[in-house]
């Protein structure tokens, strides 16, 4: 599929968007050139968005600055206005724990635990963040299970990552996202370590998901089948962000 | 789902790490609790010995050189209604029939039922299975002696008079007494009793004293007596005081009063001959019209040609001599005048003797004119007015006289002994008492008798009831002393034992910690993705860190309670360990295992909180990372880009440390031994530090070494060494603690063990321990004449051929406790040594280690002579005395208490180096007789010998002096008694050093072990390229053993610097084998382990290795 590149179209910040990046510039050596040069982008409330682009094009930096995972060199991440880099640790681990829901290429479970206990790790914390919603940890345990018979894991709650297949773990690792009700979820190659069948039922379950939860999505990929999923996709090349006509 | 829970199941997950920290925990919580539970056991084992020593005994009084009646300790029961013991205790030698052994320094100790009452337990010995003669275990042993067997004990013969006085006789000065042994006793039947504190029991022979009493001609008198009381029936030594000043008699001061009928007068006298001057100065003021009076021995009188020998004189005032009488005047008796054809206004030389030190006698001339001629009538005619010279006083005519001063019997005319016969001795000549103290003033005293205007049995118990009211029992040296409580300080101030095994287990427990921080690091970067999902998904860093820790927690707290049992267990080991073959080091005390519950509690708490610390510090820097990196596995290559600070700093410091290890030697080039040594201790650990800073420099991904192996000549050339040094510098930090675990290991194993040390080298030198000397003596009882004077040597038949060449430095010792290491409790009243400082100084034995100033041009040991504050005696001790035994430094006191009971300052002005003298403090013999003026003669001998003959003269003096109980040890060997505890210090050291290192190197184990398996992938890489399996071996081992060389290299070169000075000092026994084998040891045991780990990972099937990556 060929998609019509808007030359000039940088995507616009819109009012309404509740995490804009401003000019957003991100640099790992002086002596090389920026990852990301002045990139500007807003996430409205429930859109879909895909952030496409070569190796080591900066999507992931996109995404970790987006996330609170990392500071821009220059600019701003704004939430809800408010600059991340003013943040203290404190608040920028209360704001990834409620606002950002995070799944990665390889899900990062914890072996130790089982599928239902990873789900409710960020829970754990959630007390830091103002008793998340005002859940006690029964309504936590509720949520997780319905969001778990929701992808179709409930004869595995029981069960450690290390007798899950590759596909199973990803959609965990998304109900872990999820579990703290987040207003963004960042997929950074959800499907890139899963087998063709897995990878469309997980893009499915994403897009399902952000449908049903009204959370804002962003996913890095290489997949072009799932980004076109999305409401919206983006490029990135060398450190610029272009919309992508869809 | 809770942190419990997650900790709980990362626990369970990640089991085979957390039984490796907690093992880690286990192994440093053991050591350290046994460490101090050692501490616990010697304490314990003190005490133990302390009240088997003491029984029930709370307060001894003991005054030197004094005898008091028996019935004393009776009035004292009936005052203060406790226990109270007399017995008399004097110092012998024992033989047993065989007479093949021997045994000096023995305790002869006359006892009754009171002093069995007061053994620790009071009802083991029956009155009617009252022993007769019983010695104690040690004797027994040592003399293989048995119930029934007999034995021949030769004792000092008490003498009131002290036999260092002009006056006294050293004739028949002991007495041998022959004895059958009915019991040897135990500890607990008092075999261990003694009033000074040791953990080696006394030689001890308990005699009946009424036996003893007969013996000696001492009936109804004793010299010790012992409060009993338990712990309800506590009293103070105040109490006690008040108790014997209302209850001790003019007996108890050794002084009688009598009237004198013819001059209606009363007369108070002493047993001492001179009065003491706190009894002088008390018996003058006893009553109104006091008169003091100094009768002396003269050796001649003499006006011109004539000369009448050995005659009495007396200083006194009226009624002989009147109170005009001039200092130069001297009133002469009728027969006097006669025999010296002299009258009024005639000149007349007095020739009379003083004493000088070490009996030495000095003859003095005094010229008088004579004021008056005295008829042989009157009060003149004064037969009372002669002392009880021992030796004359009793002799019927005189050639029996047999004076401690020599007397030429003659020159005695028969109308001396005409005149002895009829008038005794009576003086001849009578001068005014201020003339006579001004001549014969001696440090025994300056009167001779006090005499009261009065004659009946009221006023003379007036006289005496005021004199002994207004003199202190204290005075005397008759106060108490609270055995008990000093006993039981001792072993509470003894060397600390949990301190001493901490500081040798260091090493041990710093290898267990660094393993358990290895392993924690380990699984922690095993779980680095965990800690980045946790920050991502909203973890703050603290969070993450009290989720480990707590995990950390509960595995320490898992440790410390396993590793607090395993420590009991410990402790067994390490007491069985020092009551065997670590015996030195505990100088032969046999230990009892004991530990406290708090020490258990305290060591495991400890140990749990170090961990936790440790495990801490570990958190901190690995949750500091960003979750970034850690979700992307990138800190390992993070640690590859940029480390050019550091690698700059590393540099800097290994160059100030290599400059200031160079610069400080250098600068202390003139310094004392002690200081250099220390200097160049110093340098080997700047040394230390510099090597370490250059292979952290080299091991920078940066660092010069990686760069130049990897261009050369503008041509890049990677070979399998150049590959094998990246990997090193790929994890520094592991490589880093690899080098720096093992060079501080060798630093530590060589430097410690280069300290042993051979005494017997170099034992002749003047400098060295032994002072120079060849032997060292000690005889039991006194030996009053000066070892080097041709007469004494003929006097006590020692053989002059044989002591050609031989000079001999006598000293006097007042007992006290041993302060050397050899006692384990700390010595609350250390032994005195009154010594000669010329003697040493002339010949500059041993070595100060630190003085006060000494005057110019004067050897610091003038510094004894040295006038300082009143009450201030100065002294000089032995470093390990002073240091350790004492725990003082120059220019520290020390009070302590003549025997007239005046507390005094000892003031430490030098200390030297490790000596045979160890154990005692040396103060000046003439200040040691000012203080200490009944202690007679000399019982310590320092002997030079020529080289060849020292094994001759040890026997002569040994055999010769055989009834004095002299005991020659070489020098060398002394002090090797002395070097055995700190060699022994350094086996436990080294054992438990090596342990650690073995230690250590599992940790270098899991390193390599570690290492290969987070590579497995790239070595898998390397073998589907092509390498083959013997290639990537030696790409490992070349890695590995090339930090195993830096750190063992390292630290062997800065150590060998530290030691310079040692390898220099004569006496140094450095075990070149040990050490070279330990070295080989720690370098095969890395090599074992890495190729361990390098087989097992070369084993692993190529393709799942590359998949697993």
């Amino acid at each position: 599929m060929i998609f019509a590149v808007k030359p000039n179209d940088e995507p616009t910040t819109k009012p309404t968007a509740f995490l804009q990046l401003s000019s957003v510039t991100k640099s790992y050596t002086a002596e090389e050139p920026p990852v990301l040069q002045a990139v500007t982008l807003g996430i409205q409330q429930g859109e879909s968005l895909a952030v496409t682009g070569p190796s080591g094009s900066g999507k992931s930096t996109l995404l970790n600055l987006m996330g609170a995972l990392d500071h821009p060199t220059s600019g701003a991440v704004l939430l809800d206005g408010r600059d991340l880099s003013n943040m203290n640790d404190d608040e920028l681990a209360r704001f990834r724990n409620r606002e950002i829901g995070f799944v990665f290429q390889m899900h990062h479970l914890l072996p130790q635990c089982t599928v239902l206990e990873n789900v409710l790790i960020p829970t754990l914390v959630a007390a830091h963040g103002k008793a998340a919603h005002g859940k006690g940890s029964a309504e936590y345990e509720a949520r997780a299970r319905q969001l778990l018979e929701r992808v179709g894991m409930t004869h595995r709650l029981s069960h450690r990552p290390g007798a899950l297949s590759g596909g199973e773990c990803q959609r965990v690792a998304v109900v872990r996202a999820l579990i703290n009700e987040p207003r963004l979820l960042l997929a950074d190659e959800p499907t890139g370590s899963l087998d063709q069948g897995s990878a469309e039922n997980l893009a499915q379950l994403v897009v399902e998901l952000n449908e049903e939860q009204g959370v804002a999505l962003v996913v890095v990929t290489h997949s072009t089948e799932l980004a076109e999923r999305m409401s919206r996709q983006l490029r990135l090349s060398s450190g610029k962000l272009q919309e992508l006509a869809t | 789902m809770n942190h419990y829970r997650l900790s709980l199941n990362s626990m369970r997950f990640y089991w085979r790490t957390q039984a490796g920290i907690t093992l880690g925990i286990v192994v440093s919580t053991a050591v350290l609790v046994g460490a101090l539970a050692v501490g616990d056991s010697v304490r314990y084992s003190l005490r133990q010995m302390a009240l088997a020593r003491v029984g029930r005994i709370q307060f001894a009084m003991a005054p030197s050189g004094r005898y008091f009646r028996s019935k004393l300790a009776e009035n004292l029961q009936g005052k203060l209604g406790i226990a109270v013991a007399p017995i008399l205790m004097l110092r012998g030698s024992a033989t047993g029939d065989a007479g093949t052994a021997r045994a000096n320094n023995v305790q002869v100790i006359g006892v009754d039922d009171r002093f069995w009452a007061l053994s620790p337990s009071a009802s083991a010995i029956r009155r009617d299975n009252l022993p007769l003669v019983a010695v104690n275990q040690r004797l027994s042993t040592q003399l293989a002696l048995a119930t029934g067997d007999g034995m021949l004990i030769r004792l000092e013969r008490p003498s009131l008079l002290p036999r260092d006085s002009s006056m006294a006789t050293t004739t028949n000065a002991s007495t041998a007494l022959r004895l059958d042994v009915s019991a040897v006793l135990n500890d607990k039947q008092f075999g261990r009793f003694g009033l000074q504190s040791s953990q080696v029991p006394p030689y001890s022979v308990f005699v009946p004293i009424s036996l003893l009493q007969r013996e000696l001609g001492m009936e109804g008198k004793a010299n010790t007596l012992l409060i009993g009381g338990g712990e309800q029936e506590r009293i103070s030594a105040a109490q006690l005081d008040r108790a014997l000043q209302t209850a001790w008699k003019l007996e108890d001061a050794n002084l009688q009063i009598h009237a004198l009928p013819r001059t209606e007068t009363l007369e108070l006298r002493t047993d001492r001959v001179f009065f003491d001057p706190p009894v002088a100065a008390a018996a003058l003021q006893a009553a109104p019209g006091a008169t003091g009076i100094l009768t002396y021995f003269v050796n001649e009188l003499r006006h011109g040609e004539h000369a009448t020998p050995y005659s009495l004189v007396a200083a006194m005032g009226e009624p002989v001599v009147p109170a005009n009488l001039m200092d130069d005047e001297i009133i002469i008796n009728a027969w006097l005048a006669d025999d010296l054809k002299a009258s009024s206004g005639d000149l007349l030389d007095v020739t009379f003797y003083v004493d000088a030190s070490m009996r030495r006698l000095e003859e003095r001339v005094a010229s008088f004119r004579v004021r008056s001629v005295l008829p042989m009538q009157g009060d003149a005619l004064d037969l009372d007015l002669m002392p009880d010279f021992p030796g004359i006083s009793g002799a019927v005519n005189c050639r029996d006289w047999d004076p401690g001063i020599p007397v030429d019997l003659n020159r005695i005319r028969p109308k001396d002994e005409v005149y002895w016969e009829a008038y005794r001795g009576t003086p001849k000549a009578f001068i005014n008492l201020q003339a006579g103290q001004k001549l014969w003033e001696n440090r025994f005293g300056n009167l001779t008798a006090v005499r009261y205007p009065g004659k009946s049995a009221t006023q003379s118990d007036a006289v005496a009831s005021r004199l002994m009211s207004s003199l202190a029992p204290g005075q005397l040296g008759m106060s108490f002393r609270p055995v008990r409580d000093e006993a039981l300080r001792a072993g509470e101030q003894s060397l600390d034992f949990g301190q001493l095994f901490l500081g040798l287990s260091f090493f041990l427990i710093l290898s267990a910690l660094l393993l358990t921080n290895l392993l924690f690091v380990f699984g922690m970067e095993r779980r680095q993705a965990e800690v980045g999902t946790l920050l991502a998904v909203g973890f703050r860093p603290r969070d993450v860190r009290r989720l480990f820790l707590l995990e950390g927690a509960a595995l320490a707290c898992v440790g410390g309670v396993v590793g607090a049992w395993v420590g009991l267990a410990y402790t067994r080991l390490m007491i069985y360990l020092l009551n065997s073959f670590w015996r030195s080091a505990v100088a032969e005390a046999s230990l009892s295992y004991h530990a406290s519950a708090a020490t258990v509690i305290a060591g495991g708490c400890a140990s749990v909180a170090i961990g936790l610390l440790s495990l801490w510090i570990t958190l901190r820097k690995q949750a500091m990372a960003a979750p970034r990196q850690l979700l992307t596995r990138s800190l390992a290559s993070a640690s590859l880009v940029d480390h050019t600070a550091g690698h700059r700093r590393a540099r800097w410091i290994a160059a100030a440390c290599g400059l200031l290890a160079v610069a400080v030697p250098a600068f202390t080039g003139q310094s004392s031994g002690h200081e250099t040594a220390g200097a160049f201790f110093g340098a080997g650990l700047l040394l230390l530090v510099s090597f370490l800073s250059i292979c952290d420099s080299l091991l920078s991904p940066t660092g010069g070494a990686v760069d130049s192996l990897r261009v050369r000549n503008n041509v890049a050339r990677l070979t399998i060494g150049a590959m094998a040094w990246r990997n090193a510098s790929r994890r520094r930090g592991r490589s880093l603690a690899t080098v720096g675990l093992l060079s501080c290991a060798s630093f530590l194993l060589i430097s410690v063990g280069a300290n042993r040390r051979d005494p017997g080298h170099d034992a002749r030198k003047r400098s060295a321990g032994t002072g120079g000397f060849a032997l060292i003596g000690q005889s039991t009882l006194p030996i009053y004449e000066d070892l080097n004077s041709p007469g004494a040597i003929e006097a006590l038949g020692l053989d002059t051929d044989t002591l050609q060449g031989v000079s001999v430095v006598p000293g006097r010792i007042h007992e006290g406790e041993d302060a050397s290491c050899l006692n384990l409790n700390r010595a609350q009243v250390p032994r005195l040594i009154g010594i000669a400082p010329a003697l040493l100084g002339d010949r500059g034995s041993f070595t100060f280690v630190k003085t006060l100033k000494p005057e110019k041009r004067l050897s610091p040991w003038a510094l004894l002579d040295a006038d300082g504050p009143t009450n201030t005696v100065p002294t000089i001790g032995d470093q390990s005395t002073v240091v350790w035994g004492l725990g003082k430094s120059v220019g520290d006191s020390i009070r302590y208490t003549d025997e007239r009971g005046n507390a005094f300052q000892l003031q430490i002005v030098g200390i030297i180096a490790n000596s045979i003298l160890q154990g005692n403090l040396l103060i000046s013999e003439d200040r040691f007789s000012t203080c200490f003026p009944s202690e007679s003669g000399h019982r310590l001998f320092l002997i030079d010998t020529p080289k060849q003959a020292t094994s001759t003269v040890s026997h002569e003096f040994s055999h010769a002096l055989e009834d004095f109980g002299v005991e020659i040890t070489p020098a060398a060997r002394r002090l090797s008694e002395f070097s055995a505890v700190e060699n022994a210090y350094l086996n436990i050291f080294q054992a438990l050093g090596g342990l650690g290192l073995l230690l250590g190197s599992v940790g270098i184990g899991i390193c390599v072990m570690r290492n290969v398996l987070d590579r497995r992938g790239e070595l898998a890489l390397l073998r589907a390229v092509g390498f083959r399996t013997s290639t990537i071996c030696r790409l490992i081992m070349l890695e590995h053993l090339s930090l195993l060389a830096l750190g063992v290299i390292s630290g062997t070169l800065a150590s060998l610097i530290a030691i310079y000075p040692s390898l220099r000092t004569s006496g140094a026994e450095v075990p070149y084998v040990l050490l070279s084998l330990t070295m080989l040891a720690v370098l095969l045991n890395g090599c074992l382990w890495t190729w361990g780990a390098t087989t097992i990972s070369v084993r692993e099937p190529m393709m799942d290795a590359l998949q697993s990556e």
